[in-house]
């Protein structure tokens, strides 16, 4: 049943990722599964992400000091990892995010030249 | 600490993820199983999401490197014979080639340590009629005329050595004292710790060394401006030197002198500096008015900047002309028969080392060309048993750089370690060699390891790892894996190619290691020959020492002579004392006989020793011909050597003739043997033996005691230097020991070369030997099944004992022809090293083989013997 519907899932682009986790912590601290939920939902499931590639990125976004960690309870009672944005992530947001709209902006011109 | 707390809650983080997603299925109706594989699904491989995570923190190379390392580390653990040796090996080629490459960068190639050290020129003269290839000494007009009119340099210093009596504190020693003038301290770069340096122009003025300065001062500051006699003038102290400035240039060395570092410093006295030429009568007088001056400079200089030294050479010839013209001969010591020479100061220094540092640079390059193919040997037999395991790894998909890492991890372990265990060697090889002969070579106390060998012993020590890494490696990779798998024999006709090579390998161990032997063997024996002495001259049981009669109240000669005749009668009165006599000055000069005209210059040109009676006696030397002076102090009476009486045989009898030449002039009464009383590895000379009465005064008057001890009733040493010193303690007596020792220091530089030569040699020698024992062994492991064919065929114990020695002869006949053929090409090179002895002593070659011939079977015994009992039927059953 979770096969189904996977030809019209997109495969992550390298990086972009890191781009959505700093984006779905925005609206605050959420823990591991909550983010890969909140990316599915967020994308009306066409992107894919493989979960567990979430957490390798995590640890990459701590290591470069975007994101910080701290133990909380998750909505179904457990204890369990939150996730927060840090200042320096925030701006580091916004730097991604023009990145990706200047990206996005200059694929759009390329495939309709006409415009 | 950081990266462990987040890593630590990591896989708690997964289970909980997985579980919500679990949850969130079952949420969303599937059964709890398909709900969690569901899950599972979702989220990917989970070891590999791990990994992921665990690379963020810690760089995956490093892991691999880590990882490769420990296994390296097990492996060779499981091996610890082979690695042990290859380790060995390695350590000792390093560190022999470490050693001798700081000795040679600290002789021949780091600048002196003196400013703007690559303009530094000597100059000195030469004799053109009388062995041309020593240096003789300029004098101090020539000094002065010529340093006046130069233009290609633009400093010039001379001076000279002379051992001088120091009077401190009421107590007499003998010290090095250098008198200067000129730039000499700016030619050095020479600065002082205390005090100044004495200026141009002044006079008994004394720097002291900072050794001198700790040893006779005891460091105290107020040594300066005290007053300390040197020979009966009294001199100031004005400073100290800097305790690193070394003086290391040349210094002028009578024979039977140390070599030691200068102690002190004075003044040349300035009026010296003119007229009249140093040696003559005049000169002398005035150095018993103005204090001590030596006889002849040594000259240092400066080439002004963008001067060749060629050039530096024409003007000097130019200039060298112009006095011959304008001065008449008592000016100058320059004549007809004199030469000049002007060399690089370092060239001048290296000079006599140079070869005998390439000598020994060349057989340390031997030593580690053999130790290369050693290992090269033992990896190659390792690599084949090593076969099957590379082809099960490659099977289960180990990549191709995977397993040479794996290979390069292993080889870089054993030569790291290797490296590690060879520089601790030759740190101490360098300490022991500085401190057995500090004076064998100039600046050898210089050697150390610093950074430049540091880095050129690591970069060896990495590329040979690497090069045992991948070779082996390759060799594999391209050897048919499939075959490795399907082969479970050790022995397959694919690995008759790799003994072959290891046999050639072996082949070429043995034939450097007799080429290092015959030159270790050609020095041995140019040892024992320099040992072999005259019947009666028993170098051991003479006792020498020295004495430097100075100061005023030996101004004149009946005062010495009363010295020395009371020194010699107190000493012939003891009991145990055979002989006692003494040797004055010696005067090199041409000595001509009535009557008969000498072959040649040369030939007449002798050395006319100034000895009481007792010297001879003292040195045992037998009579030849003629007889003892019937006189007892041989007044008109000489002695000649063999030497000189060959000079003038053919020319007719030469006992009863009449000489003169210098102080000399007496009738020959007889013909001594010749003896070697100062240097060991002198040729005997034309020696003249006359009276020391009869010699000119000179002051300080010194003069070597030699004394011949009666085998067991023979009188301690230290006895006899407070005897003599009772004489007159205010004249220092020094340099005591017997003749033997004095004769064996003054080979030294020979004694350091050869017995590095012989560690190489025998380095070279065990590493063949542990070669071909390595290679006979193997072959023997894998002919187990041959040999119990053949046993099974009849064959009996002798047959295989005989077929694995021939086996090892063949390989060592090989190695040592070649061997041979190659030393007697390379023998000649060293020829300057030797003494008296061919560099293709045929002698020595064949002992040097028959010791190589003999050890190599003994080394095949083993395994010959292991292999004649070989029980056949366990053999054959192997299978």
């Amino acid at each position: 049943m979770s096969t189904r519907g996977l030809e019209n899932r997109i495969e992550l682009l390298q990086g972009t990722l890191d781009l959505l986790i700093l984006r779905t912590l925005v609206l605050g601290p959420v823990h591991g599964h909550a983010i890969a939920k909140a990316i599915e939902r967020n994308s009306e499931d066409v992107l894919l992400v493989e979960q567990g590639s979430l957490y390798p990125a995590l640890h990459r976004l701590i290591k470069r000091s975007w994101i910080s960690v701290e133990d909380g309870i998750s909505e179904n009672n457990r204890k369990a990892k939150f996730y927060r944005l840090t200042p320096k992530g925030r701006k580091q947001l916004a730097v991604e995010v023009t990145k990706w709209e200047t990206l996005a902006r200059a694929i759009a011109r390329v495939l309709q030249p006409t415009k | 600490m950081k990266r462990r707390r987040h890593l630590n809650h990591l896989d708690e983080e997964i289970r909980e993820h997985l579980e919500a997603e679990t949850q969130d299925n079952i949420d969303r109706g599937m059964t709890p199983t398909e709900a969690r594989l569901a899950a599972l699904r979702r989220f990917g491989n989970v070891t590999v999401v791990r990994e992921e995570t665990y690379n963020v923190w810690h760089p995956v190379w490093l892991q691999q490197v880590l990882q490769d390392a420990r296994y390296a580390l097990r492996a060779l653990g499981r091996n610890r014979r082979f690695a042990g040796t290859v380790i060995f090996t390695l350590a000792l080629a390093i560190g022999m080639n470490t050693a001798v490459f700081s000795v040679i960068e600290a002789v021949l190639l780091r600048p002196l340590p003196y400013p703007e050290p690559d303009r530094l020129v000597w100059l000195a003269a030469f004799d053109r009629g009388y062995q041309p290839e020593n240096d003789n000494h300029i004098g101090q007009a020539d000094y002065t005329m010529w340093s006046s009119r130069t233009n290609a340099l633009e400093s010039a210093a001379a001076y000279g050595n002379q051992d001088l009596p120091m009077m401190v504190f009421g107590e007499p020693s003998q010290e090095r004292v250098a008198s200067l003038t000129g730039k000499f301290w700016e030619l050095t770069g020479a600065k002082v710790e205390l005090g100044r340096l004495f200026v141009p122009g002044e006079s008994h003025a004394m720097v002291l060394s900072h050794v001198l300065y700790e040893r006779r001062f005891h460091g105290d500051p107020s040594t300066l401006g005290q007053v300390v006699s040197i020979n009966g003038f009294p001199f100031i102290v004005v400073g100290v030197l800097e305790k690193g400035f070394r003086f290391i240039l040349p210094q002028q060395s009578f024979s039977g002198d140390q070599v030691r570092d200068i102690d002190a410093y004075i003044p040349i006295p300035p009026v010296l500096l003119t007229l009249p030429p140093m040696g003559q009568q005049a000169w002398e007088d005035l150095v018993q008015q103005v204090g001590p001056a030596p006889m002849w400079l040594n000259v240092v200089a400066r080439l002004r900047t963008g001067v060749s030294l060629a050039m530096a050479r024409r003007e000097m010839d130019s200039i060298y002309k112009s006095i011959v013209l304008e001065h008449s001969p008592t000016q100058h010591v320059f004549d007809r028969f004199t030469g000049w020479r002007m060399s690089l100061l370092q060239q001048k220094l290296a000079g006599s080392a140079q070869r005998a540092l390439m000598v020994l640079l060349a057989a340390v390059l031997f030593v580690h060309l053999i130790a290369i193919a050693n290992i090269a040997n033992l990896l190659l037999a390792r690599a084949a048993a090593r076969r099957r395991e590379i082809a099960v790894r490659a099977a289960m998909g180990a990549g191709r750089t995977r397993v040479i890492r794996q290979f390069l991890a292993e080889s870089l372990l054993l030569s790291s370690l290797g490296c590690a265990m060879g520089l601790l060697l030759a740190h101490y090889a360098i300490s022991m060699m500085v401190r057995l002969w500090p004076q064998a070579i100039p600046r050898l106390a210089e050697a150390r390891l610093d950074t430049p060998i540091l880095l050129l012993t690591l970069a060896l020590s990495c590329f040979t790892g690497f090069v045992f890494g991948v070779a082996p490696a390759m060799f594999l990779w391209h050897s048919n894996l499939h075959d490795a798998l399907k082969d479970n024999t050790q022995t397959s006709s694919g690995s008759t190619l790799r003994t072959r090579v290891r046999k050639v390998l072996i082949s070429v161990e043995l034939a450097l290691a007799i080429v290092l032997l015959t030159g270790a063997g050609l020095m041995m024996k140019s040892f024992w020959r320099m040992n072999a002495n005259p019947p009666g001259f028993n170098p051991e049981s003479i006792l020498t020492m020295r004495v430097s009669l100075a100061g005023r109240q030996y101004a004149t000669w009946p005062e010495q002579q009363s010295y020395i005749r009371t020194v010699l009668s107190r000493l012939e009165a003891i009991p145990g004392i055979d002989a006692a006599g003494i040797v004055g000055q010696t005067l090199h000069t041409n000595v001509k006989a009535e009557g008969l005209a000498s072959e040649t210059p040369a030939a007449a040109f002798s050395a006319i020793r100034a000895v009481s009676i007792g010297y001879l006696r003292a040195m045992g030397v037998p009579l030849i011909a003629g007889q003892w002076p019937s006189d007892n102090q041989m007044l008109d009476e000489v002695l000649v050597n063999e030497s000189f009486a060959r000079s003038l045989s053919r020319k007719g009898d030469v006992v009863g003739r009449q000489v003169s030449g210098g102080f000399l002039n007496g009738r020959i009464a007889g013909i001594v043997a010749d003896f070697k009383y100062a240097q060991m590895d002198a040729e005997p000379t034309p020696e003249v033996y006359a009276s020391y009465e009869l010699a000119p005064l000179t002051n300080p008057m010194s003069i070597g005691l030699f004394i011949k001890m009666n085998g067991d009733a023979a009188p301690h040493i230290e006895a006899l230097q407070k005897l003599v010193a009772a004489v007159d303690p205010t004249q220092p007596l020094y340099d005591a020991q017997t003749l033997q020792q004095s004769l064996s220091d003054s080979i030294a530089p020979r004694r350091f070369n050869l017995f590095l030569m012989g560690v190489f040699a025998v380095s070279a020698l065990v590493m063949a030997l542990v070669g071909i024992y390595g290679i006979i062994a193997c072959s023997v492991t894998q002919q187990t099944q041959e040999i119990g064919i053949r046993m099974a065929l009849g064959a009996d114990r002798n047959n295989i004992m005989g077929m694995v020695l021939f086996e090892g002869a063949k390989t060592t006949a090989s190695g040592i022809v070649v061997g041979l053929l190659a030393a007697i090409g390379l023998t000649h090179l060293m020829s300057s090293l030797l003494y008296n002895v061919k560099p293709n002593d045929p002698l020595t070659f064949l002992a040097v083989s028959l010791l190589l011939i003999v050890t190599a079977l003994l080394a095949c015994l083993g395994p010959a013997l292991r292999a004649s009992l070989v029980d056949p039927m366990l053999a054959l059953r192997n299978e």
